[in-house]
């Protein structure tokens, strides 16, 4: 069978803010997608922690009791992370907000999905409004922990506290890929509430081509762009495709590496633009000026940043990013004048 | 019609703005401190609840902005940004002192870190509570502008009286700034008004928590606070509840007379669409 997953982050974040996870393992022909849920704290790694320990121990099935037993290996993850920030000197905001969530107890919560293949017979174990979605006999089936009426803000899930109970009882499910029965889905929320939209409107068909025909990342993307435009909500959208081909054997066509995406876009991705109150470093022209253009141009830059971050208030009022974004332009343009400038001054 | 019912989020962020008064009446006693003082805690404290609850382990998400602004007979902005920036530039931190279970029955006392954006006041000054709500509504028109479809501003006054600037007589001075308010208040985008809650540092009236009638205060700083103060919209209803404030049918968003728990409570539930997104239990 052929295997094909994507993720993406909501709009207007990042890769790194992504809170969906997925894991596929050809070995124990399994595949799971959990979506960490926003207003928890160390969601990732709680949604990472599942979807690796279903698919990477065959025996392991996502109970209550089982889950639980995971509980200290977030915590020490969790614990590994704050010692990792103290010891590379991490800002103090973020050391501080990581300890008082520990010390107050607060954890994670996160949905789960998980399919395991035998065969092409599947048994699939699911919590919350993460669910998969099957064609079987011309139909489409959503298996979910939740009435499918009532998806909200307030899904089943798991959470990473062992005394906590989280919300909701596992559901699971069997089914058969076949001709008959091509095709499987493991989806976050928003792609479940969108195609069960539409399974309601009788034009599901129509969307389910659009995502098997997808081949690649940039596909993806837009497809969730257009599918955004016209009405699936803005969230982190994970979207894994299992297709019969006829065959037993596991072929990942492709996936999305989330590491590599991260940091793909933290490279490429110009820093946002942030009031910081250091205290501007004195730019010194000195008769032996040992400065590239790029540093001249970027230490202008900072500077000019933080000079505006004297009153942020007053850039709000007169304009958004876009604005902001002219004006770093129209600095840009002056910085290289002066640097031409000096150029001309070190010359003479 | 419009209900206010927009969460914040990234892709449609919130404003939120806190107009603090710093007016010399401020230095007096309330409640073991001084009113700046009192004032000053509960918005620190309610920026860092406000990041924390937005905070997923590397970084709060960019949910809302946040103005805060003082007022005596200038009109000053005292710290403002979205939640990352705030969150990476307090003033500085302080150490303060909490109760908390011992886990054996009884209560002890632990050193609790406090980040300080906004500081108390140490001298005397008017009240130039218009000049600040002018600029909140730079602020507030400034958004919808450019937020048409977003989340609609929330603007919570924190007084512990009626407005005196320029040397006007303070009836004057009421007068003018509840017009003020009433033009704030009518301003909307597409999710509805913007809100302008008030809460008042002053026991003159007893405690009053979210009245619906203008009658149930009678000190006349109080009522001029309830005029300016918007009603609760149905979709504030839950935080309400959640924020243990009694709210009944044309309940407004002010409380008077107003505790640290109950003052923390009302900016708290102000801030409340940055807190509904998939909570847990």
């Amino acid at each position: 069978m052929k295997i094909l997953a994507f993720i993406t982050h909501k709009k207007a974040e990042h890769f790194q803010d992504c809170q969906d996870r997925f894991s596929i393992n050809c070995d124990t022909k399994s595949v799971a997608v959990s979506d960490g849920m926003s207003q928890s704290w160390q969601q990732k790694i709680w949604a990472e922690l599942l979807v690796n320990t279903f698919c990477n121990k065959e025996c392991w099935v996502p109970n209550l009791a089982s889950v639980r037993e995971l509980s200290p290996i977030w915590k020490e993850k969790v614990e590994k992370y704050i010692q990792d920030l103290k010891d590379n000197n991490a800002r103090e905001s973020l050391i501080y907000r990581n300890e008082r969530n520990l010390a107050e107890g607060k954890s994670a919560g996160a949905t789960f999905v998980g399919v395991r293949f035998n065969g092409n017979n599947w048994e699939c174990d699911v919590l919350g409004d993460s669910c998969l979605v099957a064609k079987i006999d011309n139909k489409y089936e959503f298996i979910t922990s939740q009435d499918i009426e009532k998806f909200d803000n307030h899904p089943d899930y798991y959470d990473s506290d062992c005394k906590k109970q989280g919300r909701g009882e596992l559901k699971n499910c069997e089914g058969l890929l076949s001709q008959s029965n091509p095709f499987v889905f493991l989806v976050s929320d928003p792609f479940s509430d969108f195609l069960l939209e539409h399974n309601k409107k009788g034009d599901i068909e129509e969307y389910a081509k659009q995502l098997l025909s997808i081949t690649n990342h940039e596909e993806f993307e837009k497809l969730v762009a257009d599918w955004r435009s016209i009405g699936m909500h803005n969230d982190d959208s994970t979207l894994v495709i299992i297709e019969y081909d006829g065959s037993e054997e596991w072929n990942i066509i492709y996936q999305d590496n989330l590491s590599e995406l991260i940091q793909v876009k933290q490279n490429t991705t110009q820093m946002p633009m942030i009031f910081s109150k250091e205290e501007p470093k004195e730019l010194s022209i000195s008769q032996n000026i040992q400065i590239s253009k790029e540093e001249f141009c970027e230490e202008f830059i900072k500077i000019s940043k933080n000079i505006f971050a004297i009153s942020p208030i007053k850039h709000l009022l007169c304009g958004k990013d876009k604005r902001r974004k002219i004006m770093e332009i129209e600095l840009m343009h002056v910085a290289e004048k002066l640097y031409d400038y000096y150029e001309i001054l070190k010359k003479n | 019609m419009a209900k206010n019912e927009k969460q914040w989020s990234s892709a449609t962020p919130g404003l939120l703005i806190i107009l603090l008064d710093q007016s010399g009446s401020m230095l007096s006693d309330y409640e073991g401190t001084t009113r700046t003082a009192f004032a000053s805690l509960a918005v620190n404290k309610v920026i860092d609840n406000i990041i924390q609850k937005n905070f997923d382990g590397d970084a709060p998400k960019n949910r809302c902005f946040i103005s805060v602004i003082g007022y005596n007979h200038n009109v000053k902005e005292l710290c403002s940004g979205w939640l990352k920036e705030l969150d990476e530039n307090p003033l500085r931190y302080e150490t303060l002192k909490k109760k908390t279970p011992d886990g054996a029955g009884g209560i002890c006392e632990i050193e609790v870190k406090q980040p300080v954006w906004v500081e108390p006041i140490t001298q005397d000054g008017a009240t130039n509570m218009l000049g600040a709500l002018n600029l909140a509504k730079d602020l507030a028109s400034q958004w919808i502008n450019d937020n048409p479809d977003g989340p609609a501003p929330v603007i919570i006054n924190i007084s512990d009286g009626v407005p005196y600037y320029d040397g006007k007589n303070p009836r004057v001075c009421m007068q003018e700034t509840v017009s003020l308010a009433k033009e704030i208040m009518n301003m909307s985008n597409s999710d509805g008004n913007v809100l302008i809650f008030n809460a008042q540092i002053d026991k003159s009236s007893g405690t009053v928590v979210c009245p619906s009638d203008r009658n149930k205060v009678s000190q006349e700083e109080a009522q001029f606070l309830f005029d300016i103060t918007s009603e609760i919209p149905d979709s504030y209803k839950a935080a309400a509840a959640k924020n243990e404030l009694p709210i009944e049918n044309g309940s407004r968003g002010c409380i008077f007379g107003a505790d640290g728990v109950q003052l923390i409570q009302l900016i708290d539930f102000g801030s409340s669409k940055g807190q509904g997104d998939k909570g847990l239990a």
